[in-house]
């Protein structure tokens, strides 16, 4: 297990560091200043720009200006925005607060409805539930996620009503945003009216991740089902049967942990895929995370927030996945047994 | 002239027509297979079959509803949009755009990334743990992002998204041709093969080829969906293709905008994009089973 870690942190580490290389390229790449395009800071600002030259050491080599580049970086030094010259770094750390905030709802509200409904599926297998169930997953996987955001805020906000139509809370609440995730900066805010404010962002909240995990969801419930039918065809469930076992006690203590394994190996690709609808997502529904800021920073070719967005959002799909596979192979010992085994 | 069948002789079909003996027993594939086949006769014909030219305006029809609502006219079979173009020969016309430059880009994305996958997994140099988990870490990044990526740098048109597409894509036929090819070299019969002195390029062509040609249509209809989903994705942001033309996802972001007036606008464009992703996944899916299938069998 040491092995395999240390082996994946250092990839994680030399992909990172890849990663830093391809922005610091991107720079150069990117039309105009190379020197503005890193820090924000235009030739007209006069003086800054002359100590920025300094600090990004632009008179030596590109080596030495990487160097500089990439212990600003490490200082949370990310540059300012084009736009509207903020700093690049404080501006990042609230919205990936409020984009965690709507992955870890939506991850978990899939988990939750997603594996039994999977297994319920396969042990009905061919049954017309499990059609229906099947039927529906993978029609709901084809819908474009733009397309069903759409419909239904066509359908819930504006025929029905129920819920807002964009945002992340009404700004009448007057919310400081510190982690940015806007459920824990309400619990953490010492304002009279927590609870009417609680329940308004909740109102903004449900819709987008109603419409964002109707994707993972129905991923997991096809891997689930699928990974059930497999575990229930091993040798080993035979044998729980032959001894008499209920019919209850074998799926909860046999056939889920072994299916479980199918399902957490997938769940890094699952948290690719949810990153890419939450960038359009974000963005349809106005939601103040890294998404939107990207979306639009592309627009306004704003090159600091649009690489600090880009870098952000691939660094943490890398630490998911890294963290995700770490999990894996240390809660099944049989997958290390595969790491490890010659060919 | 009927083929004589003179002496008792059991063919074994082939890998790929063994997939089809179990794709066409299940219907929902087929459906698939033909609603994709009208789709692409759609698109290569789509100068022939629509009504109207997909930029032609009418003044006195703006947002006229569909031909089933009680305002509607047969003419405009589904309405018009706020410009007054007819909806029905833009989402014909947009399907060039929406199905056909994603096909491009799936082949020649395929036609350099087998290749180098090909070769990866035969040659003897790159071993299995540098290259894969480099592939692993590119692919596990979303193709939109990168998309995004290679769209900031080079400024929204249609040829850089096309451009972007082509070079997300290719890691992914890497990944997939190499473990393709990974699973069966050192299957027996590859090894017979190779004890019985046939070349390399024999054993890649005529060996192992015929084994890994169901995973690889597989994974083209999965580039595919992934290449129809980004275009679109990138016209809805305003990234992509650019507003005159008819492209799907564009159609979509316009009808953003007067969606309480007009919800046709952007149901059926949705709704045709929506069936060429389903008809692509579901083919995908269940050559996939078939695939498992066939491994179960054998």
């Amino acid at each position: 297990m040491i092995r395999y870690s240390i082996r994946r942190l250092i990839l994680l580490l030399t992909t990172l560091w890849l990663l830093t290389v391809l922005m610091f390229v991107l720079h150069q790449l990117f039309p105009g200043d190379s020197l503005t395009n890193m820090s924000g800071i235009r030739f007209s600002d006069g003086v800054a720009y002359q100590l920025a030259q300094q600090r990004y050491a632009m008179s030596h080599s590109w080596f030495s200006q990487y160097g500089q580049f990439l212990l600003a970086l490490l200082h949370g030094d990310w540059g300012q925005s084009l736009v509207t010259q903020r700093a690049v770094f404080a501006d990042i750390m609230p919205q990936l607060g409020a984009t965690l905030e709507l992955t870890v709802l939506t991850m978990s509200l899939s988990m939750l409805f997603g594996v039994p409904l999977g297994m319920y599926a396969a042990v009905q297998q061919r049954a017309p539930l499990d059609r229906l169930i099947m039927g529906v997953s993978l029609s709901a996987y084809s819908v474009p996620a733009f397309w069903l955001a759409q419909l239904a805020l066509l359908l819930f906000a504006v025929k029905l009503g129920w819920a807002p139509i964009s945002g992340q809370i009404n700004p009448l609440f007057n919310i400081t945003p510190q982690s940015g995730s806007v459920l824990l900066d309400i619990l953490l805010s010492e304002l009279p009216y927590r609870g009417a404010a609680f329940s308004d962002a909740l109102q903004h909240l449900w819709l987008p991740v109603l419409v964002l995990s109707v994707i993972p969801l129905t991923l997991l419930i096809r891997i689930t089902r699928n990974a059930t039918l497999d575990v229930l065809q091993q040798n080993y469930i035979r044998a729980a049967r032959s001894r008499g076992l209920s019919e209850r006690r074998i799926m909860v203590k046999h056939v889920m942990p072994n299916a479980m394994q199918v399902v957490v190996r997938q769940l890094g690709m699952q948290f690719s895929l949810l990153m890419s609808n939450i960038i359009i997502i974000e963005t349809i529904f106005n939601w103040p995370g890294i998404g939107s800021s990207l979306i639009k920073s592309i627009y306004e070719r704003d090159y600091p927030v649009m690489l600090g967005g880009l870098f952000t959002l691939a660094a943490l799909i890398l630490l998911v996945n890294v963290a995700v596979e770490l999990y894996h192979a240390w809660r099944y010992p049989q997958v290390r047994k595969e790491l490890y085994a010659d060919r | 002239m009927p083929t004589a069948n003179i002496y008792y002789q059991q063919r074994e079909p082939s890998p790929l027509h063994q997939i089809w003996l179990h794709m066409s027993a299940n219907p929902f594939a087929l459906t698939a297979l033909y609603a994709f086949v009208l789709l692409l006769m759609m698109m290569v014909c789509s100068p022939l079959l629509a009504p109207f030219s997909p930029d032609q305006q009418f003044a006195e029809h703006i947002s006229q509803a569909p031909s089933w609502h009680h305002t509607g006219q047969i003419k405009f079979l589904f309405g018009t949009d706020d410009l007054g173009r007819d909806l029905l020969s833009r989402i014909i016309a947009g399907s060039v755009y929406s199905l056909g430059y994603p096909l491009l880009a799936v082949f020649i994305a395929a036609f350099i990334g087998i290749p180098i996958g090909a070769w990866a997994a035969m040659s003897r140099g790159v071993q299995s743990s540098a290259l894969n988990h480099f592939l692993d870490v590119i692919n596990s990044i979303p193709s939109l992002l990168l998309v995004l990526l290679v769209i900031a740098i080079l400024g929204p048109a249609l040829q850089h998204v096309m451009l972007a597409i082509v070079i997300v894509l290719i890691p992914q036929f890497i990944h997939s041709v190499y473990n393709a090819i990974h699973d069966q070299r050192y299957q027996d019969y590859v090894m017979a093969s190779r004890l019985n002195g046939c070349s390399r390029w024999y054993i890649l062509t005529r060996v192992i080829f015929p084994n890994i040609t169901a995973a690889l249509v597989m994974q083209i209809t999965l580039a595919l969906s992934t290449a129809i989903f980004d275009i679109a994705a990138l016209g809805f942001l305003g990234l992509g293709v650019q507003a005159p033309a008819p492209e799907w996802g564009t159609m979509l972001a316009r009808s953003l905008e007067h969606v309480y007036l007009s919800p046709w606008t952007m149901i059926l464009p949705g709704l045709a994009l929506f069936l060429t992703l389903l008809s692509i996944n579901v083919l995908g899916d269940s050559i996939r089973a078939a695939i498992q299938d066939r491994v179960r069998s054998v």
